[in-house]
């Protein structure tokens, strides 16, 4: 009951945080919420959606400009990992992919390799040449493109659109020009000044989705405030272990580091693996603060106050303790968490740990407004480049990112008449119908499969437009994304493809070693008196020059 | 021979045996029956168990409802049968010819040819190279690129071959004498004399093709020809942590389903196959068709 | 040479004939497909395909070598394969000469059916039965608890990786494996054990002059082929069953192959030590092979 209530209020979390929560504003998307259903109303308020797209486009160059790109009888074929496996999992079988091909009068073939095995079969497909006409990265992201972007532009597999996107996709190029803040505009070109990508691009900074979790019934019951520096934080697991009965209070990620966000260990201004100070790049565990943290880290461990058995746990074994009680808290992604405490208890966010009281965190994870995870490129088998782009720019125009984000207007969603304004740009807000929050025949996750898209090429609204988002987590991941800042953090940087190779050897060296050094440094069965000798076979292992390419990558950055 | 049968120690050594493999059969049949009670759990209480499991925990068929309704479980288990009834027959074909021409060992060429097929077993091209040829043969996306490439097991084959020599070469001498050619030979009086070896193939032929997703993953465009393992192997990767609940979803319902649908496809896709075992079972029980032949 | 064998063809035609799909079938999928070995000595790249790459010589396989985990690697894969030949080669053996022995149709039916069994579940949930079992709080920590032993993680602790990686091999495979055997039980001649009764043999003459000769020529050539992969390990129950803390122990070739393949795609530094590997291999093949044929008449090839 209480998540099916939630789940209505994605636009409702968003009001409340700009309109200051005006209880009026949420009473009247409540009823804007009986589904307008039947066939002739639909297809009446899909008529609207074409009008008024039309004319709020009179502003951008498309509409000025002679249509010189026909779509007609244009076949694509787009290479796309699916979501997840659902009821419906293949693009051809959703409403809004069918709606783009009706509405641009193109048509797309889709293909999606087996989930969990994408990047092998992408490799298959670029060693033997069979090459679709545009592919999207899915989850991959550009990690699927391995020795970077410019390496698949110089090799002839993909295309340099620049060119292509002054021409014929205005919309995208205003979109990154207005939307995206000006330090971030970097990220849609490679070192070598190549726009390759068509980038979801996120009107603002995602929500971090990584954190350390509490649990909140036991914070509030033993009254101890919100813990803050380090030692808030053991008193607190104390408390767990002594009063709550939990056998082991704190549960570590595997590796015994938080590499996603570097919770805990960045109370002493490093990160978890790269990081940058005043523009020099170093390596979070090689550094002193690495060793206090071990220091802390073993000493809990000492006190019984975090898990025995931490590098084995997966999953299962993390939700059945944090749902028992043996465990109180947990470095893990809120929305996980919070579906498995579901009925146990609500979460409380961990503060960033500091080491005194006022202090503030340097280092925190941070999504970027081009979201390469969803993102398409055009490959040099298209033999028609020019519609593909013109396809593709079709998400930045209001018309096709309403389309994308919401679904068909009047059949999934209604306007519910307010705007909210990002980087002075306003956009209508909306709320979802029945249809697409309590569908009978699809459960939320299938309904999103179905009913709108989460991965494409359009502008992102994330925070209103994901029905499936638990609006209790999003406060949590709101105060994980501004309880630090990001002083500490590399940006987007890509690596030349030699030098990625052999980056690749000596992390996967670095890191073998590293994995169990770490371990047995926090489980005490190899002294901290050999820290320094640790660092010495790190340095063996030439750390030093996996850094001085990330160094490289990170100047090329700046002076993209 | 009565009497013996009648020994007490003979028959203390007959419980001995009985109750070693009741022991190790209980040890086999556990992980089986674990996986089946957990199919039939109620998700929340399985996500909360540690240790053995003696019952499903809250009979529900929540699991199979929500595996059932996944787009395309039906339609793979169709393929997956076409694949195994016809790739174990182009299998049985090609392995039997084979066996019998490397089982001659007066052909000049015997070694040799051994030698070519073992050789076979230690070295190979890998993955982009065997790609290649069969998008050569313009079999990508087509039902026999899961067929062809794997239509000889090399190791099946020399354990045929090998139960093929054994047989009492003067069998075989006397149809010769009789006037009959290799092909009466080899279907008249080799392979009935090789049945149980024969049923064992079969079996191990099935499973491999029952079981194999890879080759399905990479020869396959299109999901309407994707075999039921390579469902199954979706389901069991999809929704970990690196992929959709990082990006921010509520997997509530992927998450809690997960485990038990994981659960519910392994039975699904493990009980036919089950079901086939005591078909062929029977041509191992001793004696049946040797017994018959004199030598 | 040519000569004797048109001889040979001529005389056996119908038996060549035979041969021609066979053939066929192994120049196709597998001798064509072997030009890719050259990926070994190459700097391959998806991107350029084995025609456009560029070589390297032997630079993949001296990295190998001078891999600061080499030995390791080579330790854990050999031993890990010695300890499975000596615990694991003779437990399907002693499970069909048991089922042998075993009278009762229903109850032999179901037995064999039953050991069976664990081949079919997939590694990735057996596994998770295994991490479970052997977890502080699991059956066995349970176990060790109630004999007033302090319980602990199993998989945590390098020395004891081996033994259990090679015990649950057996749980998973001892019963399918012993399927061949029991096929070649039932292929004995019967008249045999009929003699053996008359001649009043009891059940161990009977097992050791009957059967076991009847099972020879399989356990050798079964044995030969087992030797054949002795520096073999499946990658996934590796990966599966590991931690940080156990990689002294626990990593093995296959392993890392396929961590530095994934990782870093790299084809050609993976063909190498695959071949390498297949090298190894083959050696002892040929050795026991050789050795076989010597000493019991029975061979590959």
């Amino acid at each position: 009951m209480k998540a099916k209530a939630l789940r209505r209020l994605p636009c409702l979390g968003l009001c409340a945080v700009l309109a200051m929560g005006s209880l009026a504003g949420c009473g009247k998307q409540e009823d804007a919420g009986t589904p307008k259903a039947g066939a002739d109303e639909a297809e009446n308020s899909a008529d609207e959606v074409q009008d008024s797209g039309s004319e709020e486009q009179q502003s951008s160059a498309e509409e000025e400009k002679p249509d010189d790109v026909s779509m007609e009888g244009v076949e694509l074929t787009v290479w796309a990992p699916a979501y997840w496996v659902g009821q419906k999992m293949e693009y051809k079988d959703n409403e809004v992919w069918q709606e783009v091909q009706k509405r641009l009068g193109v048509k797309l073939n889709f293909i999606h390799p087996a989930i969990g095995q994408e990047q092998e079969q992408f490799n298959i497909m670029i060693s033997s040449g069979e090459l679709p006409d545009i592919i999207s990265a899915g989850w991959m992201g550009d990690s699927l493109y391995s020795g970077g972007l410019d390496k698949f532009v110089d090799d002839n597999v993909l295309i340099r659109v620049n060119e292509l996107v002054d021409q014929y996709a205005p919309d995208y190029k205003s979109a990154i020009e207005n939307v995206v803040e000006k330090e971030e505009q970097k990220e849609f070109y490679t070192d070598s000044g190549n726009m390759v990508q068509f980038y979801a691009i996120s009107p603002y900074e995602e929500w971090a989705y990584n954190g350390l979790l509490l649990r909140k019934d036991w914070v509030d019951e033993l009254g101890m405030g919100e813990p803050e520096t380090l030692e808030d934080y053991e008193n607190l697991f104390i408390a767990f272990q002594e009063q709550k009965g939990a056998k082991s209070p704190l549960i570590l990620p595997a590796g015994g580091i938080d590499g996603t966000s570097g919770f805990i260990l960045s109370a002493w201004d490093i990160g978890p693996s790269f990081y940058q100070e005043n523009g020099v790049v170093k390596y979070g565990p090689i550094q002193p603060g690495f060793k206090e943290y071990l220091t802390l880290m073993n000493k809990w461990y000492g006190m019984g106050l975090i898990d025995k058995d931490f590098p084995t746990r997966d999953d299962d074994a993390c939700k059945r303790m944090m749902t028992t009680g043996e465990s109180g808290a947990i470095i893990h992604s809120p929305d996980t968490v919070g579906a498995w405490m579901e009925g146990v208890s609500e979460l409380a966010i961990g503060k960033y740990p500091v080491r005194n009281s006022g202090d503030r965190v340097q280092y925190r994870l941070k999504t970027y407004q081009a979201r390469p995870p969803y993102a398409f490129a055009i490959t040099t088998a298209c033999k028609n480049p020019e519609a593909a782009v013109k396809f593709l720019n079709y998400g930045y125009t209001q018309e096709g990112y309403m389309l994308y984000n919401y679904g068909i207007e009047g059949e999934t969603y209604n306007l519910t008449g307010e705007t909210v304004t990002y980087n002075g740009i306003e956009y209508p807000m909306i709320e979802y119908t029945d249809r697409m929050l309590n569908n009978p025949d699809y459960p939320i996750l299938d309904a999103i499969q179905v009913f709108k898209v989460h991965i494409g090429p359009f502008i992102r609204f994330e925070h209103e437009g994901n029905p499936a988002m638990n609006m209790n987590n999003a406060e949590i991941r709101q105060k994980l994304t501004e309880g630090a800042d990001t002083t500490l953090d590399m940006p987007m940087v890509t690596l030349t493809a030699e030098e990625g190779q052999d980056y690749a050897k000596v992390m996967n060296q670095v890191s073998t070693y590293q994995e169990t050094a770490v371990l047995q440094f926090i489980m005490g069965t190899r002294s901290l008196d050999e820290f320094d000798a640790y660092v010495e076979d790190m340095k063996q292992l030439e750390i030093e020059k996996a850094i001085s390419y990330q160094q490289s990558a990170y100047d090329r950055y700046q002076a993209r | 021979m009565e009497l013996y049968h009648k020994n007490i120690r003979y028959r203390l050594e007959n419980l001995a045996v009985g109750f070693v493999l009741f022991l190790f059969a209980v040890l086999c049949v556990y992980p089986v029956l674990y996986v089946l009670f957990a199919s039939f759990s109620d998700p929340m209480k399985l996500a909360q168990h540690t240790g053995l499991l003696w019952k499903p925990l809250e009979f529900t068929l929540e699991g199979y409802k929500v595996a059932a309704s996944y787009q395309g479980i039906w339609k793979g288990y169709g393929n997956t049968i076409l694949i195994v009834v016809s790739g174990v027959t182009v299998n049985m074909c090609l392995t039997v010819l084979a066996a019998y021409v490397l089982s001659k060992k007066e052909l000049y060429l015997h070694r040799a040819m051994n030698l070519f097929v073992i050789f076979t077993m230690y070295f190979s091209g890998g993955l982009i190279p065997t790609y290649m040829v069969v998008k050569g043969l313009h079999l990508v996306n087509s039902m026999l690129a899961l067929i062809l490439p794997v239509a000889i097991n090399t190791w099946n084959l020399i354990i045929l071959r090998t139960s093929m020599e054994e047989m009492p070469k003067s069998l075989t001498e006397a149809a010769k004498i009789d006037g009959a050619g290799d092909w009466t030979i080899l279907l008249k009086v080799v392979i009935p004399l090789i049945k149980p070896t024969l049923a064992v193939l079969v079996l191990y032929y099935v499973v491999q093709h029952w079981n194999s997703w890879f080759n399905a993953m990479i020869y396959l465009q299109s999901r309407e020809k994707y075999p039921l393992q390579l469902f199954l192997r979706e389901i069991l990767v999809s929704g970990t942590s690196n992929s959709a609940a990082s990006q921010g979803f509520d997997m509530t319902e992927l998450d809690q389903y997960k485990q038990l649908v994981k659960y519910c496809t392994t039975i699904l896709a493990t009980a036919p196959i089950l079901c086939i075992y005591p078909f062929l079972q029977k041509y191992f029980v001793k004696g049946v068709l040797i017994g018959s032949v004199k030598e | 040479m040519l000569k004797k064998i048109a001889q040979d063809i001529k005389k056996y035609k119908s038996v060549y004939l035979m041969a021609v799909p066979v053939l066929l079938f192994y120049i196709i999928f597998c001798y064509v497909p072997m030009a890719g070995l050259v990926m070994a000595f190459q700097d391959f790249r998806p991107t350029q395909g084995i025609f456009g790459s560029s070589f390297l010589g032997i630079r993949h396989f001296t990295d190998f070598f001078k891999d600061m985990n080499f030995t390791r690697l080579m330790r854990n894969t050999f031993l890990l394969n010695v300890y499975d030949i000596i615990v694991g080669f003779p437990m399907p053996i002693i499970l069909a000469l048991l089922l042998n022995e075993l009278r009762g149709k229903f109850f032999k039916g179901g037995v064999q059916t039953a050991i069976y069994m664990p081949n079919f579940i997939s590694m990735v949930v057996l596994c998770g039965m295994i991490l479970d079992f052997c977890a502080t709080e699991g059956v066995i920590g349970g176990i060790m608890a109630s004999f007033g032993a302090e319980p602990r993680n199993l998989l945590q602790d390098p020395a004891l990786f081996k033994p259990i990686f090679v015990v649950t091999n057996i749980w998973q495979y001892a019963g399918w494996n012993s399927i061949i055997y029991i096929a070649a039980i039932s292929g004995i001649n019967t008249e045999l054990y009929d003699a053996a009764y008359a001649d009043g043999c009891g059940r161990w003459k009977r097992l050791w002059h009957v059967t076991l000769p009847g099972l020879f020529p399989t356990i050798v050539i079964m044995f030969i082929l087992r030797i054949g992969n002795i520096m073999t390990v499946g990658f996934e129950k590796v990966i599966l069953l590991y931690n940080p803390l156990t990689y002294e122990t626990a990593d093995v070739i296959s392993s890392y192959v396929y961590r530095r393949g994934i990782y870093e795609g790299n084809y050609g530094y993976a063909t190498a030590v695959g071949l390498f590997n297949s090298l190894i291999n083959f050696v002892f093949l040929w050795g026991t092979n050789r050795l076989s044929r010597k000493l019991t008449d029975q061979s590959l090839w």
